[in-house]
C-alpha cells in the first residue's frame, strides 16, 4: 500500500473522532504566542554628501512621490513629526493589509487570502531578480562577514536599494561601475529592479511587517539637480526634508525618521548619531522586518549550555526544537532552515569541523543554495537536495552587532570611480566638480530568541568635495557558525556570522 | 443557522444552503484544506468545490453531523488536488511531511488489493484509536485527518512539540504493529 492510499483510507474515519478532535483544545496556562512578532529586522543606510559648491541655488523643489501602483488604491501619507519650519513632503506608502484584527483571525480570512495571492503575484514578478542580486550579494556578504574576525552582519537588500540610490545620482563611468556591481544593464533597469523588490518585499499585516523606506534629507542652502531628486522621490518612494544641515533641529529631525521607521530598534546607534556640518545631502534608507517562526521555540525547553566561542567557552541560554526540518548536506556545511510565516526562511550553516566559518561567506555553493531556481526543473532537482529528517536542533539565543567600511566590497567589486574625486561623475545631481565618496560605513544587529529575530543595521555613505579617503539528527549551533534571512521572494534580507556570544 | 435547518434547505433544493454552509463551515472547511494544500488560492478553490459536492450529494446523502461531512468533502478534494500537483515529485509542506510519516506503516509498493481491504483496514484503525486515551487519539486524527502540524497541535493540546512528536512516533509504530498483528502486512 502507498502512503497517500493509507491518507486516503483515513478520509472515512469515524465522524465522532473527526468531531472529538475537533472540539477538543486545551488552553495553555503559559502564554506562547505563535503570531508573536518573531523578528524585527531594520537597516538604514545613509549617505551623506558634503562639501560641494553648486552653481545653482534656488530652492529646491520635490516631486510628489507615490507608493507602487499595485498599492496605491490602499496608500495613505506616513507623517513623521518634523520641526514645522522642515520642507517635507512624504510619499504615499500601502497602509496596512488590516487593522483591527489579531494574526489568527487574519490567516483565517477573506482578506488574508486577497492580500496572500497580491503578495504571491509580486513576489512571482521578482522571482529573476534575485539570482542577478546574487554576485552582488556574495561580494557583499563574502567582504563584510569573512573579513571580520568579529560577529558580523549585513543586509544585502537593503545595501542594494541603497546603492541603487547611489547609482541614480551619478553618471558616466561612476554609475557603469556601479550598476555592473549591481547586476543591471542599465538604469533603466536597476529602477525597475528595485521597484520590484520593493513590491515584493513590502508586507504590512497582522502577521508579517516588512516595512521599506527612503529619504532625502538636503541643506537649504545648496542646490540640486531637481530632475534628479524628484526621480528619487519617484521611483525610490523617498521622501524629502529640507533645512539648516548644521542645526540640531534638521539633526533630530533625521533621528526621529530613522527610529518612527525602525520602531526604535537601533535607538542606541541613533542616539550617537551626528552630522558632519560640511553634509549637504543625505540619502536615508531603512527596511523593517517582523515575522514569526511557523515552528517557534518553548521557552521551557531552554537550557544554560556552553557555545564554544572564537574567544573561549561562554555558558549560553540554547533554544531547542525536535521537528522535521530542511537540511542541506554541503561540502564544507550542514545547513538547516526555519520558516517564517509568510516569509522566506532562517537558513543556519555549519561548517564541518576544522572549517572556518568566514569559507562560508565566500563558498559559491552557499550562494547556490540560496539562489532561487525559476526553472521547474531546476527548482525541483534543488530542492531535492534538501532532505527533511527529524532534527534535534540547537540554537543559542544571541545578540550579535559589526561595522565595516562599505568601500572594501566597491573596490573589489571594481567600482572604484565613486570613490575618486577626479573620477566620480554626480553629474545628474550637481554640476559641481570634486565630490565623492568618502565613506561608507555598515553597522547591523541581529539578535534571536524563542519568539524570534530582531535586527537591525545601518550603513553611512558619505561623499565629500574634499581630498578623496532523515534519519534524526543532531544540529546543534554550539560553535562559529553563519546564518542567512530571506524574504518571501527569495530576496537575502539579512546574513551573519556569528563567532561568539556575550 | 442550525445544522437542521442548512440540511433542510439542500433538501429543498434552496441555494441558500451554500450560502449558510459558507458562513457557518467556510472557515473550517478553508483551515482543513489549506493544512493539505498549504496555498490560499488552492484551498479556497476547494472550499468552493465544496459546495458544489454537497449540493450535489444532498439529497439523497443526509449527513448526520454536517461540519464533519463538509469537512470530509474539503479533505478530499484537497488531497486530491495535492496528488495531480506532486504527480511526479515529491510536494513540500505539511502534507508532504505527514505523508513520510505515514510511510513508516506501509511499504509503498502497489498493491491491487488495497482498494478491497481499505475498508476493513479502516476498522481495524477504528478500534486502534478506541483503545488509545484521548489526548493520544487527538494527536493522530489532528495530525492525519486534519493534517496540522506539530506545532498546531502542541499549541491545541497545551503540550510541548517534543511530546507530540514522541507520542505520533510511538503511536505509528503500535499500528503498525497492530495491524501487523491482525495480518495486515501492508
Amino acid at each position: 500500500m502507498k502512503k497517500e492510499e493509507l491518507f486516503e483510507t483515513l478520509q472515512d474515519l469515524d465522524d465522532a473522532f473527526i468531531r472529538e478532535a475537533e472540539d477538543h483544545s486545551v488552553k495553555k496556562v503559559k502564554t506562547r504566542n505563535l503570531y508573536a512578532y518573531a523578528s524585527i529586522a531594520a537597516v538604514f543606510v545613509l549617505a551623506l554628501i558634503a562639501g560641494i559648491i553648486f552653481r545653482e541655488k534656488k530652492p529646491v523643489t520635490f516631486g510628489t512621490s507615490s507608493a507602487p501602483e499595485s498599492v496605491q488604491a490602499e496608500s495613505e501619507e506616513r507623517h513623521y513629526i518634523y520641526p514645522e519650519r522642515l520642507v517635507s513632503i512624504n510619499p504615499s506608502y500601502p497602509v496596512s493589509a488590516i487593522k483591527d484584527m489579531d494574526a489568527q483571525s487574519f490567516r483565517v480570512s477573506d482578506q488574508y487570502l486577497k492580500w496572500f495571492s497580491d503578495y504571491r503575484e509580486k513576489a512571482e514578478a521578482s522571482s529573476g531578480l534575485q539570482a542577478q542580486m546574487m554576485p552582488y550579494c556574495q561580494a557583499l556578504i563574502g567582504n563584510v562577514l569573512a573579513e571580520s574576525g568579529e560577529n558580523a552582519v549585513c543586509s544585502p537588500l537593503n545595501t542594494y536599494i541603497a546603492f541603487s540610490m547611489l547609482a541614480e545620482v551619478t553618471d558616466g563611468n561612476t554609475r557603469r561601475q556601479l550598476l555592473d556591481m549591481l547586476g543591471a544593464e542599465d538604469i533603466e533597469t536597476l529602477r525597475r529592479n528595485v521597484s520590484s523588490l520593493w513590491n515584493s518585499n513590502y508586507a504590512d499585516t497582522p502577521v508579517l511587517k516588512s516595512l521599506l523606506a527612503n529619504s532625502v534629507w538636503i541643506d537649504q542652502a545648496a542646490g540640486f539637480n531637481e530632475k534628479a531628486l524628484s526621480r528619487l522621490a519617484e521611483t525610490y518612494y523617498a521622501s524629502s526634508v529640507s533645512g539648516d544641515m548644521s542645526s540640531s533641529e534638521m539633526l533630530e529631525a533625521l533621528k526621529a525618521w530613522i527610529n518612527d521607521n525602525t520602531g526604535g530598534l537601533l535607538k542606541d546607534y541613533v542616539d550617537s548619531m551626528q552630522l558632519d556640518p560640511e553634509t549637504i545631502l543625505m540619502l536615508a534608507s531603512t527596511i523593517y522586518y517582523k515575522a514569526a517562526w511557523i515552528n517557534c521555540f518553548y521557552t521551557d525547553e531552554t537550557k544554560a549550555e556552553i557555545f564554544h566561542g572564537e574567544k573561549g567557552d561562554k555558558t549560553v541560554q540554547m533554544m531547542h526544537s525536535h521537528d522535521s526540518q530542511g537540511v542541506y548536506y554541503g561540502e564544507k556545511y550542514t545547513a538547516v532552515r526555519l520558516s517564517l510565516q509568510d516569509s522566506g526562511f532562517m537558513y543556519f550553516l555549519l561548517p564541518e569541523e576544522g572549517t572556518d566559518v568566514s569559507a562560508l561567506a565566500s563558498d559559491p555553493e552557499v550562494y547556490e543554495m540560496l539562489t532561487r531556481k525559476t526553472d521547474i526543473d531546476e527548482a525541483t532537482k534543488q530542492e531535492e537536495r534538501w532532505a527533511f529528517p527529524m532534527v534535534n536542533l540547537s540554537v543559542p539565543r544571541f545578540s550579535v552587532s559589526g561595522s565595516t567600511d562599505l568601500k572594501n566590497v566597491l573596490a573589489a567589486v571594481g567600482a572604484t570611480d565613486v570613490l575618486e574625486a577626479g573620477k566620480a561623475d554626480f553629474s545628474p545631481l550637481t554640476a559641481a566638480e570634486g565630490m565623492f565618496l568618502s565613506s561608507a560605513e555598515h553597522t547591523a544587529r541581529v539578535e534571536i530568541d524563542e519568539d524570534g529575530i530582531t535586527a537591525a543595521a545601518y550603513t553611512v555613505l558619505a561623499l565629500t568635495g574634499g581630498m578623496p579617503p532523515e534519519e534524526v539528527i543532531d544540529f546543534v549551533l554550539d560553535r562559529p557558525f553563519l546564518f542567512v534571512i530571506t524574504g518571501f521572494d527569495g530576496s537575502l534580507l539579512f546574513s551573519g556570522i556569528v563567532r561568539n556570544i556575550d | 443557522m442550525e445544522d437542521e435547518k442548512i440540511l433542510q434547505l439542500y433538501l429543498d433544493r434552496n441555494e441558500l444552503a451554500i450560502h449558510e454552509s459558507a458562513e457557518k463551515y467556510g472557515a473550517y472547511c478553508r483551515a482543513v484544506a489549506m493544512n493539505i494544500l498549504g496555498d490560499p488560492d488552492d484551498a479556497e478553490e476547494c472550499v468552493n468545490d465544496t459546495w458544489f459536492k454537497a449540493w450535489n450529494a444532498i439529497p439523497p446523502a443526509s449527513p448526520a453531523d454536517l461540519r464533519t461531512y463538509l469537512g470530509k468533502i474539503s479533505r478530499n478534494l484537497a488531497f486530491d488536488r495535492y496528488r495531480t500537483e506532486h504527480r511526479d515529485k515529491r510536494g513540500s509542506g505539511e502534507e508532504a511531511l505527514l505523508l513520510d510519516e505515514l510511510e513508516e506503516i506501509v511499504s509503498g509498493h502497489e498493491d491491487a488489493s488495497s482498494s478491497l481491504i481499505a475498508r476493513e483496514l479502516l476498522s481495524e484503525i477504528r478500534q486502534f484509536l478506541a483503545l488509545q486515551t484521548k489526548e493520544k487519539r487527538v494527536m493522530f486524527v489532528r495530525r492525519y485527518w486534519y493534517a496540522d502540524s506539530v506545532t498546531a497541535i502542541a499549541r491545541r493540546l497545551g503540550v510541548s512539540e517534543n511530546r507530540v512528536s514522541v507520542t505520533l512516533n510511538r503511536l505509528r509504530k503500535k499500528l503498525k504493529d497492530h495491524l501487523n498483528q491482525r495480518g495486515y502486512d501492508l
